[in-house]
C-alpha cells in the first residue's frame, strides 16, 4: 500500500529545495520498477538532503529505492511498495584521492568509468571489472557487492572497502570503517552494507583501497567446440603457475557470437611484469590447445567487455531472465555437463568465471518460461547439492519465484529491523515479504 | 572471586553491580556447574583458583579478572547445550582463544563464565583443488598452514602470535600480520564460519563459496570481538605459495629518511608483502642484545619483503634496492637463502625480547594512520616523549600505516606510570587527527574504548549496539568490550603490556 502522493509530495517539497523534488508523470516513468513508477524522484545535492528524504519517508512510511544508474536494479525482484526513487546522481564528487595512500574517498553518484579515468592518470585502478561502467554508479556497485573476472576472482567490492557513510532508517547518518588500509576499531560496516541492494539505507559515500595498474596485460582466446570442452580447458589453464589473472568461459548464445562458428571458449588475461605475463603465456599454452592471444589490448576489447558486462547485458539483446550459482571450482564441469544437458543453446547463454566458481545463466525473451522455471529449480537443487548456492540474478518482468532461499533469514531480520525500524528501504527487494 | 581492584576502579555504577553478580557464588549455583559438568565432562570444567587463575588476562596484561568458571566444550554440539544452559540461566560468558589478543579483548570483566576452545582443535577437511581449509576454532593459526603445506599452499594471516593463536580468536580480532600488506586480513580468508549464538543455536554463516547471496554476516562478525556469539568452526581459504621471494634489509641514517624510502616504494606501484621498520632506539637494543652488526648510527632499518613471480620479484627487488639508495639508505644486506631471510628476519622479531633490556617495563600501543603521513606520527610521537620526559621506540608496520610505539617505563614509579598513559592516549588522538585509527589490529577490547568516540559518533556507536543485539538481544556475550558507557568503564592506571605484535 503506498502514500497518498499529495500528502508525499507536499512534505518533500516542504523540506527539501525545490529542484531536488519533481513529480512530474514522464520523470516518474523513468525510475518504474516492475512496470510501477514512483509517486516522487528525488534528487538531492548532499548527504543532509539524503537524510532529510529519509527521515521525511520514515515519517510517512513512504518507501524508497536508493538509485545509482539504474544498470543493476533488474538483478533483485520490484519492490512490493515504491513510493519514492532517491536518485543519487548529483552526489557525484571525489572527495579526496591520495594516489600515494592508495586511497579514494568517493561520493555514491560518482560513475565508474570517470573514477577509472582519474585513477588510470596516476596508473591505479579499483581491480574489479564492474559491469557498465559508464552506466553504474559507486553506490549501485557498493548496493550489488560487485565481483569481477579479473585478480583470479579474489577482490570483490567489500574487499576493497575501508569506509562508508550511509543513512539509516530514521535518516540518521552512520559511519563505519575509515581511511586507512588497516583498521579494526567498531563493527565492519562495510560489509555488512555491501551487497544489500538498498534495504539497509543509503550509502552516500565510501573509501576504496586502490591498486597499482600492472604494467603489462595480455588477452588470449581459445575457441571450444563445447562449452564442457572449455570448462575443462580453462580448469587446466588454472593449474599452471604462474596463474592466469583472470579467467571466463562463454558459451551457447554469447560464445556464438563471440566467435562464430565456434559455440563457446575460454579467454584468459595474464598481469604483472613484462616477463611474468610471456611466462605465463608460455605456461599456458602448454596446457591450454590453440591459444590465440590478441596482438594488444585493443584488439581484445569488445571480447573483455562482452565479458565485463555480461551479467547484465546480452550480445544483441537485453536478457530476459538470469540466474547465478556459486560454486566450488571442482564442481563446474559438473554443473555443465548438467546444465547443458537441458538448455536451449540458441536461446541460452553462459558465463563463468572459473577461479571464483561463478556461473551466469542468462535467457533471451526467445526462451520458453516453462524451461527458465526448470532451470532455476535445477540450479537450486545443484547448489544445494554441492555446497553452493544459486538465486536469480536478473527478474523477469512479472515473475515470482518460489525456488529463492536465502541464508539464515531471522538474523537477517534483525538487522534490517535494526537499520531500517520502518520498513521504507527497498520492501520485498532482500525477502518478499519485508 | 572477582578482581578487587577492578571493582575499585569502576567508575560506572552498573558495571560494579554487575561485577559484583560476577563473584559467582550468588549466581552460578551448584546445580549450574553440575550441569554443566554433565556437558562438558569433568575435564571440561575449571573451577579450582589457582587454574582459573591462567584465564585472568589475555596479552593485554594491565587489567585482570578472574572467571568464576572456566567451560571447555570439545565440539560444536556441546557449546550449543552449554550456551543455552547459561542463556536460561541469564548468565552471561566471554569467549576466549589461546588469550594471545593484545586489548583485553577477553577479560572477564561483566560475565562470570569464560568460555574457551582450546579443546576444540581437529583440522576436518583440507581441500586442496579448491583450496580451501575446515577446521575448529581452537587450531593455532600456524597448524592451519603446516596442514596446508605439504599442497604448496598456507594460510595468509599471520600475526606474530601464530604458534600459539587460535583461528577463532583471529576471527574475532580480525588478526592481521606483517604479510597483510599483500594477502589483507583475517576477513578476507575466512570464507564461512559456524557460529553458535548466545541463545545456544548455531548457524553457519557465509559457506564454501565465494558468493554467498543476502546480507554479508559473516564478514560482520570478522572482527566483532567476540560480541555476537562463539565461533566454533570456520572454512578458511589457502593460497599458493609464491614462487620466489626476495627479502633485504636497509640500514637508513633516520627514520625520516626510511619512510621517504616506504612511500616512494608505495607510489611507483609495488606492493611488498611486508614493509617493516624499527627506529633508532630499538635497532639499538636490538643490536646490543643479538650483535647483528648495524652501524651505531643507524637511524632506522626498513624490511622489505617480496613475493610473487621470479620475473616480478627480480624486477621490483631492483627497483625497491635504488628507491632505498635514493632515499639515503647507507647499507642493504639481502637474503640469498632460506637461513639468510630468517635472520634478517630474526632482528624484526627480537626486536621486543631487546626491549626489555632498556627499561623494567613497556607498553605497545597500536595506531593506524595514512602511509603518507607516518613521518608526521613519528614527529609526534618524538615530541610527545619529550614533552612527557619518556623514551619510546618505534616498531611498526610501515606498509599499512600501522604503528607500534613503545613507550618505556618503571612501574614502580606512579608518576611515570601515569606520564605513559597520558602519552598513549595523546598519540591515539595524534593518529585519529591525522586520519588514522586507535587500532590496525589489536582491537578495541577494554584497553580502547575509552578512545571509540574520537572515531565515531555517538549515533555511530548506538547503530553498531542495536546491530550487536540482533545476535545477542541481552547482550550477555562478551559485555563491557567495544562501546563506551556512561562516565567510563575502566579506569587504567597502570599500563603493562609485553607482548610482541
Amino acid at each position: 500500500m503506498s502514500v497518498p502522493s499529495e500528502a508525499l509530495a507536499r512534505e518533500l517539497a516542504a523540506r527539501l529545495p525545490p529542484e531536488s523534488v519533481c513529480t512530474d508523470r514522464a520523470e516518474r516513468q523513468r525510475f518504474a520498477l516492475g512496470g510501477v513508477p514512483p509517486q516522487a524522484v528525488v534528487y538531492p545535492s548532499s548527504e543532509e538532503e539524503v537524510a532529510t528524504a529519509v527521515a521525511c519517508c520514515a515519517e510517512l512510511r513512504a518507501a524508497l529505492v536508493p538509485w545509482g544508474g539504474g544498470a543493476r536494479q533488474r538483478q533483485v525482484p520490484p519492490p512490493w511498495q515504491y513510493d519514492v526513487a532517491l536518485v543519487l546522481s548529483r552526489l557525484n564528487r571525489v572527495l579526496r584521492y591520495e594516489p600515494d595512500d592508495l586511497t579514494m574517498t568517493v561520493q555514491c553518484g560518482c560513475r565508474m568509468d570517470s573514477l577509472a579515468a582519474v585513477l588510470a592518470a596516476r596508473r591505479q585502478w579499483l581491480p574489479f571489472d564492474v559491469a557498465l561502467p559508464g552506466e553504474s554508479t559507486v553506490g549501485g556497485v557498493v548496493a550489488s557487492a560487485t565481483v569481477g573476472w579479473e585478480r583470479s576472482g579474489q577482490l570483490s567490492t567489500r574487499d576493497l572497502l575501508l569506509g562508508v557513510t550511509f543513512v539509516a532508517g530514521r535518516g540518521e547518518v552512520v559511519r563505519g570503517g575509515g581511511s586507512v588500509v588497516k583498521n579494526v576499531a567498531g563493527y565492519d560496516m562495510m560489509r555488512l552494507v555491501a551487497g544489500s541492494w538498498g534495504t539497509l539505507g543509503v550509502v552516500t559515500q565510501v573509501t576504496w583501497k586502490l591498486l597499482p595498474e600492472p604494467p603489462e596485460k595480455a588477452v588470449g582466446w581459445v575457441g571450444c567446440r563445447s562449452l564442457a570442452r572449455a570448462i575443462e580447458q580453462a580448469l587446466a589453464g588454472d593449474r599452471v603457475r604462474p596463474q592466469p589473472s583472470g579467467l571466463a568461459v562463454v558459451g551457447f548464445g554469447s560464445g556464438a557470437a563471440v566467435a562464430d562458428p565456434q559455440r563457446a571458449g575460454v579467454v584468459v588475461a595474464y598481469t604483472g611484469s613484462a616477463g611474468e605475463v610471456q611466462e605465463g603465456k608460455s605456461a599456458f599454452e602448454e596446457e591450454v590447445e590453440d591459444v590465440h592471444w590478441f596482438p594488444h589490448l585493443g584488439a581484445a576489447t569488445g571480447l573483455v567487455r562482452r565479458i565485463r558486462d555480461f551479467s547484465l547485458v546480452g550480445p544483441t539483446h537485453p536478457w530476459a531472465a538470469g540466474l547465478r550459482l556459486a560454486l566450488l571450482p571442482s564442481d563446474l564441469a559438473a554443473c555443465v555437463e548438467e546444465l547443458t544437458a537441458f538448455l536451449d543453446e540458441d536461446n541460452t547463454s553462459v558465463c563463468i568465471w572459473p577461479q571464483r566458481g561463478t556461473v551466469y545463466v542468462r535467457f533471451t525473451e526467445q526462451s520458453e518460461r516453462s524451461l527458465m522455471r526448470r532451470a532455476f529449480l535445477w540450479a537450486a537443487e545443484f547448489a544445494q547439492e554441492h555446497r553452493g548456492w544459486a538465486w536469480p540474478d536478473w527478474w523477469p518482468e512479472g515473475w515470482e519465484f518460489d525456488a529463492v532461499s536465502l541464508p539464515h533469514l531471522y538474523l537477517s531480520r534483525h538487522i534490517k529491523d535494526a537499520l531500517d525500524p520502518m520498513g521504507i528501504f527497498s520492501p520485498g527487494r532482500y525477502w518478499r515479504h519485508w | 572471586m572477582t578482581n578487587p581492584r577492578v571493582l575499585a576502579r569502576s567508575r560506572w555504577p552498573g558495571l560494579y553491580l554487575q561485577a559484583c553478580r560476577s563473584t559467582g557464588a550468588v549466581m552460578l549455583s551448584t546445580r549450574l556447574r553440575e550441569q554443566l559438568r554433565e556437558i562438558v565432562g569433568a575435564e571440561g570444567l575449571i573451577e579450582p583458583y589457582e587454574a582459573r587463575k591462567v584465564y585472568e588476562c589475555d596479552g593485554y596484561t594491565l587489567e585482570r579478572a578472574v572467571p568464576e568458571l572456566v567451560v571447555l566444550p570439545a565440539s560444536t554440539v556441546e557449546m550449543c547445550a552449554v550456551l543455552r544452559l547459561l542463556h536460561r540461566a541469564g548468565v552471561s560468558f566471554v569467549p576466549r582463544g589461546a588469550g594471545t589478543g593484545l586489548s583485553g579483548g577477553c577479560l572477564p570483566l561483566e560475565a562470570p563464565v569464560m568460555i574457551g576452545t582450546s579443546r576444540m582443535r581437529r583440522i576436518l577437511e583440507v581441500d586442496s583443488v579448491n583450496r580451501r581449509i575446515v577446521v575448529e576454532a581452537g587450531v593455532a593459526n600456524l597448524d592451519v598452514t603446516r596442514a596446508a603445506a605439504p599442497f604448496g599452499l598456507h594460510y595468509a594471516p599471520d600475526p606474530s602470535s601464530q604458534a600459539a593463536c587460535s583461528i577463532g580468536g583471529n576471527i574475532a580480532e580480525n588478526s592481521g600480520g606483517p604479510h597483510t600488506l599483500k594477502y589483507g586480513v583475517t576477513t578476507n580468508h575466512v570464507l564461512g564460519l559456524e557460529l553458535v549464538l548466545p541463545d545456544g543455536q548455531a548457524v553457519w554463516l557465509g559457506g564454501w563459496v565465494d558468493d554467498v547471496p543476502g546480507y554479508d554476516l559473516r564478514g560482520f562478525v570478522v572482527g566483532s570481538e567476540g560480541t555476537c556469539g562463539v565461533v566454533t568452526r570456520a572454512i578458511l581459504r589457502l593460497v599458493r605459495n609464491p614462487e620466489s621471494w626476495h627479502t633485504a634489509l636497509a640500514v637508513f641514517p633516520s627514520v625520516a629518511a626510511a619512510t621517504k624510502a616506504v612511500s616512494a616504494i608505495i607510489a611507483v606501484g609495488i606492493v611488498p608483502a611486508a614493509l617493516e621498520m624499527m627506529d633508532r632506539l630499538i635497532v639499538q637494543a636490538v643490536e646490543q642484545a643479538y650483535h647483528f652488526g648495524f652501524p651505531g648510527d643507524a637511524g632506522a632499518v626498513l624490511i622489505v619483503e617480496l613475493d610473487g613471480h621470479p620475473a616480478t620479484v627480480q624486477a621490483e627487488a631492483k627497483a625497491v634496492r635504488q628507491l632505498c639508495l635514493d632515499a639515503g639508505a647507507s647499507e642493504i644486506r639481502t637474503a640469498a637463502t632460506d637461513q639468510e631471510r630468517a635472520e634478517l628476519w630474526k632482528s624484526r622479531k627480537r626486536a621486543f625480547g631487546a626491549v626489555g633490556r632498556l627499561a623494567p617495563s613497556y607498553c605497545t600501543q597500536d595506531g593506524v594512520v595514512p602511509r603518507t603521513r607516518l613521518p608526521e606520527i613519528l614527529q609526534r610521537i618524538t615530541d610527545v616523549a619529550e614533552r612527557y620526559r619518556l623514551r619510546i621506540g618505534n616498531v611498526f608496520h610501515a606498509g599499512d600505516g600501522n604503528i607500534h610505539p613503545i613507550l618505556l617505563f618503571d612501574e614502580r614509579n606512579p608518576d611515570e606510570v601515569q606520564r605513559v598513559l597520558a602519552a598513549g592516549r595523546e598519540i591515539l588522538a595524534a593518529c585519529v587527527e591525522l586520519g588514522g585509527s586507535i587500532t590496525g589490529e589489536h582491537g578495541v577490547g577494554v584497553e580502547k574504548i575509552d578512545q571509540m568516540p574520537l572515531l565515531f559518533t555517538p549515533q555511530d556507536l548506538i547503530v553498531m549496539q542495536a546491530l550487536r543485539r540482533a545476535f545477542d538481544p541481552l547482550e550477555r556475550c562478551n559485555p563491557g568490550k567495544i562501546f563506551p558507557r556512561p562516565g567510563g568503564c575502566v579506569e587504567v592506571v597502570r599500563p603493562r603490556r609485553q607482548v610482541p605484535v
